[in-house]
């Protein structure tokens, strides 16, 4: 299984230990990823409110170089997935749009016919690679962890951007987590927003609403949250102490990436998968596992 | 209770089309005016109509022509005064609209489009794809806000205070407490909607239950034409839900079992877009006759193809997803007719005065009358507009012309009583028993084709039903949003609106537009030429008859 | 078909608080939720109060939240519910507004925020038509507000906002579909005061869940939202926290094909906003010690080809129509 690896800007910069734990799980999986160092940033619907058509050509680049590799994209953000995704359907489905950026495109010497599919990471692991084979790879059950798998926003919705879970009633990460042996909690939060998007423009309401979704997991008595999108993660995890502290809450709940999470059951250690880096300790969580 | 010493120049009860058009126009008049809705304004049905708007905007289209095909529509019963002014006024009134911010469809030079519709000589239906209506309330709506009308939301009026013939005001219940109060005006307007849910299976919503007209005429109000029900050609089996005939209108066939376009059969000219009275009559005969597919016949829109319907018709491809199970991109759909439009109403004249004083009355709820007999399809909207704005002028001059009258002693009161004799009898009737009943009895006896023998039995199971409602007995006493007690309230207006309407059908001994009879079945102006008038009597619906006004259209044999 | 509904009941003059009712119904296979209450409204409790008129999404009375989702259950099948797995149709009041008695809540709240974008047509008087005529507007002209045309004030789009459920001063989805209908509508006057009152009316607050995509009537208020944030800039109306957020990310990724974070942070704040700066010390801190913040400019990661970037601004700069 080869993919062209979109690593999004966030695994490079604040949240390292995203893009260090997936390529050490990559490894143990025995999934070739291709990291495209050359691709930008997907534009995060920032640059879509600023200039759609620019946001639009910076991603056809990127599905340009992957097409040429003849390999499908995996990222490991929700945001860069809906973005990704949006894109892609908009040129799919208007020629004109897709001819208007190729001749964008065409003076890097690339062109974008619009095969290419993009995937995150959680796809990838429930659908491409299966459960089964998932299943296999496990040495070290999380059994008896309860997890409150953070499905968020962005990475189901719009459906038609991204493609895979039910917006409604998604199941595969909750799947995934019972694959890992853990047990999945059904809590009130699971598919709402975490807030990030606004955490600059008006932190007061974003870290009401990341509170909340903590708030939510602990109600349903989980150990630990995990998330699919370092954007999610650092409103949940790097931000908890100032965003509790600043709403008056008394919550405290370990957040761990997707990659973190399963590379722990195929048997990384906690260093191989930077565990370190949390600003929430999951240690307490994990240790009774 | 507490009379809450709340008064007004104009009072408007039913915040649809016609209802904030009024109140709009009588502010503008300077009046001070309110208006009373027993749901938010933007909830009123007015915004389930579908296909248009009708108005001779077109350079090739006349006025006068959309007069006649008014007239010719209603059977010969309109009175042509009141269809002139619908049909003088409708361009400039569409024009007004658009000013207002009406995004009406348009052609590519940007004129307002025009779609044909039924019994017109002329495609001069204006629309907004097929949310027409939803559009117009939208933008009346908008107007509203502007001018900053008070709006009494979510109140039920359960009574209109009239003595020796002089309107006084209303009573009305604020459902979020419950509080009966007395709000005195010098002029009221009721544009309260059509009566539908009298029917079972209507294009109407739950809420058209035609309180108005029953209050009105309980107040001693005279209520005109009752017997006159529209069933609308295009509605969907499974819930009643209206299919515009702008379908039609864009090209859609009716065919039967075997696939034959049978409305030539019937309207050898216009076919599938005769009148709705005519459409409806053929679609029922070929299902009584063994031709239909399931109870329906197939409405077949494929031929339109998909980017057609997407554009003109996305409401009605949805419904038919949603309801009928069916994508008429892919397939025809099943289609039957149902109740959608009551005729008859409110009797006002051309100022839309009734002849109480002080009480005006416009839209579905009113009978002017611009529809008589039969309603063409994109004249209901246009009467909301153009009779709104004309009766709210009028109840604004009239207020600028009278004074206050006292409310009669005991009037809140009365209310009051009511209220505890619903919570406190210890009856064995309830509301959705006999509702259920009211709806299967009035489809059953006082369908499309009528007779004499059928409707006797109707009208004795009518009033059989009549009289047990004051065994109904509700369980929700408390007071805040009991909607318990509103739908008895609802229930009771809908006996009262299917008394006239039994009585009125059975006493008019011809066929006219709507009302066919199979023992009846030619229209007889020598002796049928004159409007039904109910007045509530000691035994129920008291009928006289009233002369037609006529004009310069003969009445000549009605085909299409 | 058998269902089980769990419907939130709150009788204000009876109960403390709310509570969840079970009722076993017995329905047709294509029977909607909205059947379910009406059903149990007639057979089985009167008292049952819920908003609902048209049973065709037409009138926009009937939202709830069911099962987690807000939902206008007149065009909900109970079967669609079953077809996903839930054994129970869980039935809630809609998010953000108060409760007044069972599925009803008080929308005053959410009124006040359509009111607040003057939804009414302002033209420039001067360039009103007569009134034997209309305003020329071709379709094309009219095509950018269409989809708000469809809007019906469900508050489904409301009702699953995350940021309306904590911020009630944000306008919400509904309120900015309705502003963008009249800021595209070329007949009206008064775009530049419009786009100028969104900015303290929530334009920017908008976290991009997307839950409002959901819109049953096809409305899309979050493109109509992001649709809006593209013209107020293209207005020149900048002079704002959130049009300074989106600037300095555009920039930023036009110089190393990469979002520099901490910059970013840097320069929304404003690199001469003290205050500000100090505020977010702390956090800053935290996080250089987690070794989570690379150094702005110095530590930023670059794409292999910058220049390719770059060349890629300039050309969709170039080839602007709008």
């Amino acid at each position: 299984m080869k993919y062209a690896y979109f690593t999004g800007c966030v695994a490079k910069g604040t949240c390292p230990e995203l893009h260090h734990s997936t390529v050490e799980l990559a490894k143990v999986l025995g999934i070739d990823l291709w990291e495209m160092t050359d691709a930008t940033c997907c534009g995060a619907g920032v640059i879509r409110d600023e200039n759609p058509e620019l946001q639009i050509a910076l991603n056809a680049r990127t599905f340009a170089m992957a097409e040429a590799s003849g390999m499908d994209i995996v990222n490991i953000c929700s945001t860069c997935q809906q973005n990704l995704g949006q894109d892609n359907r908009a040129m799919r489905e208007d020629p004109a749009l897709l001819e208007r950026t190729n001749g964008v495109l065409a003076q890097s010497g690339l062109h974008y016919s619009g095969k290419t599919q993009v995937k995150n990471l959680l796809w990838v692991l429930v659908g491409d690679y299966g459960l089964d084979r998932l299943k296999e790879k496990v040495v070290r059950p999380l059994t008896g962890l309860r997890v409150a798998s953070y499905y968020g926003c962005q990475l189901l919705r719009p459906v038609e951007d991204t493609g895979y879970d039910d917006p409604d009633n998604p199941t595969s990460f909750d799947k995934l987590v019972e694959a890992l042996g853990a047990t999945p909690v059904d809590y009130a939060g699971k598919t709402r927003c975490c807030g990030f998007h606004i955490l600059t423009v008006n932190e007061d309401t974003s870290t009401k609403m990341a509170v909340k979704r903590l708030e939510e997991a602990e109600e349903a008595e989980a150990d630990i949250m995990v998330t699919p999108c370092p954007l999610c993660h650092t409103s949940l995890d790097a931000y908890q102490p100032r965003a509790t502290r600043m709403q008056g809450s008394s919550v405290r709940m370990p957040v761990l990436h997707l990659s973190q999470l399963v590379g722990l059951a195929v048997g990384l250690e906690s260093s191989d998968v930077q565990l370190n880096k949390l600003m929430v300790s999951p240690q307490g969580a994990l240790s009774r596992v | 209770m507490v009379d809450s010493g709340l008064q007004f120049d104009v009072l408007v009860v039913g915040a649809g089309l016609a209802g904030m058009r009024a109140a709009v126009a009588a502010k503008e008049a300077g009046a001070n005016v309110a208006m009373i809705s027993k749901v938010h304004p933007m909830r009123s049905h007015s915004g389930a109509a579908q296909g248009g708007i009708n108005a001779a905007v077109a350079k090739d289209d006349n006025w006068e022509n959309h007069w006649f095909d008014t007239v010719k529509g209603s059977d010969y019963l309109a009175d042509q005064d009141a269809a002139e002014i619908l049909a003088r006024r409708a361009p400039e009134n569409i024009y007004e609209l658009e000013h207002l911010g009406c995004m009406f469809s348009r052609w590519a030079d940007g004129r307002i489009a025009t779609r044909p519709f039924g019994g017109a000589g002329f495609p001069r239906t204006c629309f907004v794809a097929d949310i027409t209506g939803h559009v117009i309330l939208q933008t009346v709506y908008e107007q509203v806000l502007k001018h900053n009308v008070t709006v009494f939301e979510e109140h039920f009026v359960p009574a209109l205070v009239v003595e020796d013939n002089v309107c006084r005001g209303v009573i009305s219940m604020d459902l979020a407490s419950g509080r009966l109060q007395a709000i005195h005006a010098k002029a009221v307007v009721f544009a309260t909607g059509g009566s539908g849910r009298v029917f079972y299976k209507s294009t109407n919503s739950l809420i058209s239950t035609g309180d108005g007209v029953a209050i009105a005429y309980r107040a001693g109000a005279p209520v005109e034409d009752m017997e006159f029900i529209q069933f609308h050609p295009t509605t969907l089996a499974a819930n009643g839900v209206l299919i515009t005939e702008g379908a039609r209108g864009e090209g859609a066939y009716l065919l039967n079992a075997a696939g034959d376009r049978f409305m030539f059969k019937y309207a050898p000219s216009k076919g599938e877009l005769a009148s709705r009275d005519v459409v409806a009559r053929a679609e029922w005969t070929e299902i009584l006759e063994g031709r239909g597919v399931k109870g329906c016949v197939l409405l077949d829109l494929r031929h339109l193809g998909e980017a057609r319907i997407q554009e003109r018709l996305p409401q009605i491809r949805e419904l038919a997803i949603d309801f009928a199970g069916v994508d008429p991109v892919d397939a025809p759909v099943p289609i039957k007719p149902g109740a959608h439009y009551t005729m008859g109403g409110i009797r006002v004249n051309t100022s839309c005065a009734s002849p109480i004083q002080g009480f005006f009355a416009a839209g579905e709820c009113s009978a002017v009358s611009v529809h008589g007999s039969n309603r063409l399809g994109g004249n209901s909207i246009l009467e909301t507009v153009v009779f709104g704005k004309i009766a709210g002028i009028s109840a604004a001059q009239y207020a600028r012309e009278h004074d206050y009258r006292p409310f009669p002693a005991g009037a809140v009161q009365a209310q009051e009583d009511r209220r505890e004799r619903l919570f406190h009898t210890k009856g064995t009737e309830k509301v959705a028993t006999l509702r259920d009943a009211m709806q299967a009895v009035m489809n059953e006896y006082f369908h499309i084709f009528r007779d004499q023998a059928t409707m006797t039995q109707g009208l004795n199971k009518v009033k059989d039903l009549r009289a047990r409602f004051k065994n109904v007995s509700i369980n929700d006493h408390t007071m805040v949003f009991n909607t318990a007690l509103t739908e008895a309230y609802e229930l009771d207006a809908m006996l009262d609106l299917a008394e006239i309407i039994a009585t009125g059908a059975l006493a008019r001994t011809e066929s006219r537009g709507a009302h066919a009879r199979t023992d009846y079945k030619d229209r007889d102006d020598a002796n049928w030429l004159k409007h039904t008038v109910a007045t509530l009597g000691p035994d129920g619906p008291k009928l006289s008859y009233e002369p037609v006004t006529p004009g310069k259209f003969q009445p000549m044999e009605r085909v299409y | 078909m058998k269902s089980t509904f769990l419907i939130q009941r709150y009788v204000p003059e009876v109960d403390s608080a709310p509570h969840m009712e079970r009722y076993e119904m017995d329905l047709w296979d294509e029977a909607t939720i909205l059947d379910g209450l009406l059903a149990i409204k007639d057979q089985r409790d009167d008292s049952l109060a819920f908003r609902r008129a048209c049973r065709h999404a037409i009138c926009g009375s009937c939202t709830m939240v069911v099962n987690g989702y807000s939902k206008l259950v007149c065009k909900t099948a109970i079967a669609s519910e079953v077809k996903r797995g839930r054994k129970e149709l869980r039935i809630t009041p809609m998010r953000t507004m108060r409760v007044v008695k069972d599925l009803v809540v008080d929308m005053a709240p959410f009124w006040k925020h359509f009111r607040d974008m003057e939804p009414w047509l302002q033209p420039d008087p001067k360039k009103v038509p007569p009134p034997n005529e209309e305003y020329r507007v071709t379709p094309e002209k009219l095509a950018p507000s269409r989809k708000d045309l469809n809007c019906i004030q469900c508050a489904v789009c409301v009702s699953d906002c995350g940021v309306a459920e904590v911020d009630s001063h944000f306008a919400g989805p509904m309120a900015l579909a309705k502003a963008h209908r009249f800021v595209t509508d070329p007949r009206d006057s008064k775009r530049k005061e419009r786009l100028q009152a969104l900015v303290d009316l929530g334009l920017w607050d908008c976290a991009h869940a997307y839950n409002c995509m959901e819109c049953p009537k096809h409305v899309d208020p979050a493109m109509a939202i992001a649709d809006l944030r593209r013209i107020s800039v293209q207005a020149g109306i900048t002079n704002n926290l959130g049009a300074r957020h989106s600037n300095v990310f555009t920039k930023s990724v036009g110089r190393t094909g990469r979002l520099d974070e901490s910059m970013l942070v840097l320069q929304t704040v404003g690199l001469t906003n003290i205050p500000g700066q100090i505020r977010n010390g702390p956090q800053g801190l935290r996080m250089l010690m987690k070794g989570k913040l690379p150094l702005p400019m110095v530590q930023q990661e670059r794409v292999d080809n910058p220049k390719e970037v770059r060349r890629i601004y300039e050309a969709v700069a170039s080839g602007e129509e709008r």
